[in-house]
């Protein structure tokens, strides 16, 4: 090999990999990258569509935390709905995929009836749950009259009870995408292990706790950051519900918020102090949970 | 044809082009005939418009207009950026700060056709109408009254609601509770319900002369929503889970499908109950809104709208446009469900006993409070509504409410003073 041919294949090798990554790093810089930059800048300003751009250094982040009730209103019902929904999609999730694992007849038509309502749209669950949540004729009301509850909750119509009502339908979608994400785990547990803790002496439940727990780490750690991350991101279901001439605040979600200063309000330099803060949240958020994995997240190759 | 020939026909042209740009008001030629429109998507309403437009298209030839339907969700941001970078030549301005944006319409719409503004509805004036300059031309009047079953009132003995007249809060809870059938849930039939109270009530009751600060601790304030809780409490005006129940949201829908089933009496809601109601055999009448006890009729109005930007290319064709949408438009708009912007065309749209009385309600309509936009900071208020009508104490809510009100209203004014500036207002 002659040593302009080394030279021309060491290139390809160093040039190749950074070609087949230029449509991604394309993407990146133009619709995350520069934008969220721009973003930074923005929230400095009073940018307005309706006029030019004037520099207000910190002001739209001292209104936010000091003169703007719907900003630590979003965030608390945002915060609500973290705290409920989180532990209880995850701990239902895992629940439905220890069901879903079971070797019985039909058990792939099972499956596929509990993924089913991940794939719809979320305003369609939106307008189904209105129907079945709705205080006086709702199935869930009657079903609840029915067992004497005699004043079940108002749900959507009461803003004590709003947020816990999104929690639920929104339960009905993450249900079976995140039980198929448990399953795969599950199913990913050399059974060989269970077969070791049978001849050791243990039941069922020692099982669950000192093999399938373990082993099953890694997927739970991926799921309590994927809901964390939905948790922060809710909007469609939200929004049809919760929005619009006649609507009051018990559903206006931070990203909802975001949504109205920016595009209802055309306020665009508040929106993205706002996103800003956001940002810091969630990702701090995640910062902690990452941080947090070493102390109980086991990964196979000891990782 | 010869090359000279060919000469004299471009100069000619030319010339006669030269002179219509002299006397445009706008003092600028077309460059093409496609006008662009851009609008919010109105479902049904779409039908006129473009019948309007066609209507025009026939009557000048070679002028193209391309209407572009925006949903309303997103319709304040298209606008905005469309402003900013390739304008249309007619648009729906949308909200009182984005009218800065628009030519005013006096002169060019109104004055050089001989039109005069009191020929149409008020609403003209109060929806498209800022500082006395008008930006915008309709061509329907959208209102809120009161709807009434003409055979439930004389079931129960009662005299129908005046036309002219507004009955007091108060008047509507007792027509309510003597108009109610408390019958076992499939016969149950509510005397009243209605739309969220914010709108149809007057500004007056929850802001000052300015707009810019919130009041609603007063007593014509407090007195409306604890009358209609009190409905609500007696059992003759339905819940909110109610009308829900029957595919309708608070914003009046659901009463209009109970009224329309015959469940419903009366209810509060807008004219495009009209045809819903017109489509069943329901003798029907209508009255204006509630108002507080003592004060005059007080009838919520409003109207598409259609202005021509700052920055449009063909402000003439455009202009000549919305003249033939303020005449012409008028009566073909008659042929739809809506009523007409055009008093005199809406009273031969009213063919019947129902629309003639929707007529008459509408002419009461009269300018109020000024506020940018009351639905960007009322949540508060509405959040304390709902909750009295699910039976909380009524002034404590609005004692909650008010802060948070003045806080959005504030931040809604502030939007709407720079944009004022901006515009060198």
């Amino acid at each position: 090999m002659t040593s302009k041919t080394a030279s021309t294949a060491r290139w390809r090798t160093r040039v190749a990999p950074w070609l087949f990554l230029l449509p991604w790093i394309i993407g990146f810089l133009a619709f995350t990258a520069i934008p969220g930059l721009l973003s930074v800048g923005m929230s400095f300003t009073n940018w307005n569509l309706r006029f030019d751009p004037t520099f207000v250094g910190l002001d739209n982040y001292t209104e936010m935390f000091t003169d703007d009730y719907r900003f630590w209103s979003s965030l608390r019902i945002t915060g609500l709905y973290l705290v409920l929904s989180v532990p209880i999609y995850m701990v239902l999730g895992l629940a439905a995929a220890l069901l879903l694992n079971q070797k019985v007849w039909g058990i792939r038509m099972f499956r596929t009836i509990l993924f089913l309502p991940s794939v719809l749209s979320g305003v369609a669950v939106a307008v189904l749950w209105l129907l079945l949540l709705n205080g006086d004729a709702g199935a869930v009301n009657s079903l609840l009259k029915s067992i004497g509850i005699a004043h079940p909750p108002q749900w959507f119509d009461d803003p004590n009870w709003a947020v816990q009502a999104l929690v639920i339908t929104g339960l009905w979608t993450v249900l079976g995408n995140g039980a198929i994400i448990y399953l795969a785990g599950l199913q990913n547990i050399s059974p060989t292990l269970y077969e070791a803790a049978a001849i050791d002496g243990a039941g069922a439940l020692s099982r669950f706790r000192n093999v399938t727990i373990p082993m099953l780490t890694p997927t739970l750690f991926f799921m309590l950051l994927t809901t964390v991350i939905g948790g922060f991101q809710v909007f469609d279901t939200a929004f049809t519900i919760g929005t619009g001439r006649g609507s009051g605040d018990s559903l206006r979600f931070y990203l909802i918020y975001v949504w109205e200063a920016a595009f209802r309000d055309g306020r665009l330099g508040y929106a993205a102090a706002l996103s800003m803060v956001l940002f810091i949240i969630g990702t701090g958020l995640v910062l902690i949970l990452l941080r947090t994995q070493n102390r109980w997240v086991h990964y196979e190759d000891g990782a | 044809m010869t090359h000279t020939r060919k000469i004299v026909a471009a100069a000619v042209l030319s010339a006669g082009l030269l002179v219509l740009t002299g006397c445009s008001p706008f003092g600028s030629s077309t460059g093409s005939d496609t006008i662009t429109l851009l609008t919010l998507d109105g479902g049904d309403d779409n039908l006129a418009l473009e019948d309007i437009v066609a209507a025009y298209e026939e009557q000048n030839d070679g002028v193209h207009i391309e209407i572009t339907y925006v949903p309303e969700d997103t319709y304040p941001t298209k606008l905005q950026t469309a402003l900013l970078a390739d304008a249309p030549d007619i648009a729906a301005p949308y909200g009182a700060d984005t009218m800065l944006s628009f030519e005013p319409l006096d002169e060019v719409v109104f004055a050089a056709n001989g039109l005069k503004l009191s020929d149409y509805n008020a609403v003209e004036e109060s929806f498209c109408g800022l500082n006395g300059t008008t930006y915008c031309i309709g061509t329907t009047v959208g209102n809120m009254g009161l709807f009434y079953n003409k055979a439930m009132f004389d079931a129960a003995g009662l005299d129908y609601p005046s036309t002219s007249e507004a009955m007091s809060f108060e008047d509507f809870a007792a027509l309510g509770e003597q108009l109610t059938i408390a019958d076992d849930d499939a016969d149950y039939v509510w005397g009243g319900g209605g739309d969220i109270v914010q709108a149809y009530m007057d500004p007056a009751y929850y802001l000052d002369d300015t707009g810019r600060t919130v009041d609603v601790l007063n007593d014509g304030y407090v007195g409306a929503i604890e009358s209609l809780a009190g409905m609500v409490a007696d059992g003759s005006f339905p819940s909110a889970g109610q009308t829900l129940s029957v595919g309708g949201s608070e914003d009046g829908f659901g009463y209009q499908t109970m009224f329309t089933d015959k469940k419903l009496a009366m209810f509060i809601g807008d004219n495009y109950a009209v045809d819903a109601i017109e489509g069943t055999d329901i003798d029907y009448g209508i009255a204006p809104v509630p108002v507080v006890a003592g004060d005059d009729a007080w009838v919520p109005v409003w109207t598409n709208s259609f202005g021509i930007p700052l920055t449009a290319k063909h402000k003439d064709v455009a202009a000549d446009f919305l003249r033939f949408m303020a005449t012409d438009g008028q009566t073909i708009q008659a042929k739809y469900g809506q009523m007409p912007l055009l008093t005199s065309v809406a009273e031969t749209w009213a063919d019947t006993d129902g629309r003639k009385q929707l007529v008459e309600v509408s002419k009461l309509a009269r300018t109020g409070v000024f506020n940018p936009n009351q639905w960007a900071w009322n949540a508060p208020l509405i959040d304390a509504y709902k909750a009295a009508l699910r039976g909380e104490p009524v002034l404590p809510l609005l004692e909650d409410a008010q802060p948070k009100a003045q806080q959005a209203n504030d931040t809604t004014w502030d939007t709407f003073d720079q944009a004022v500036a901006a515009a060198g207002g």
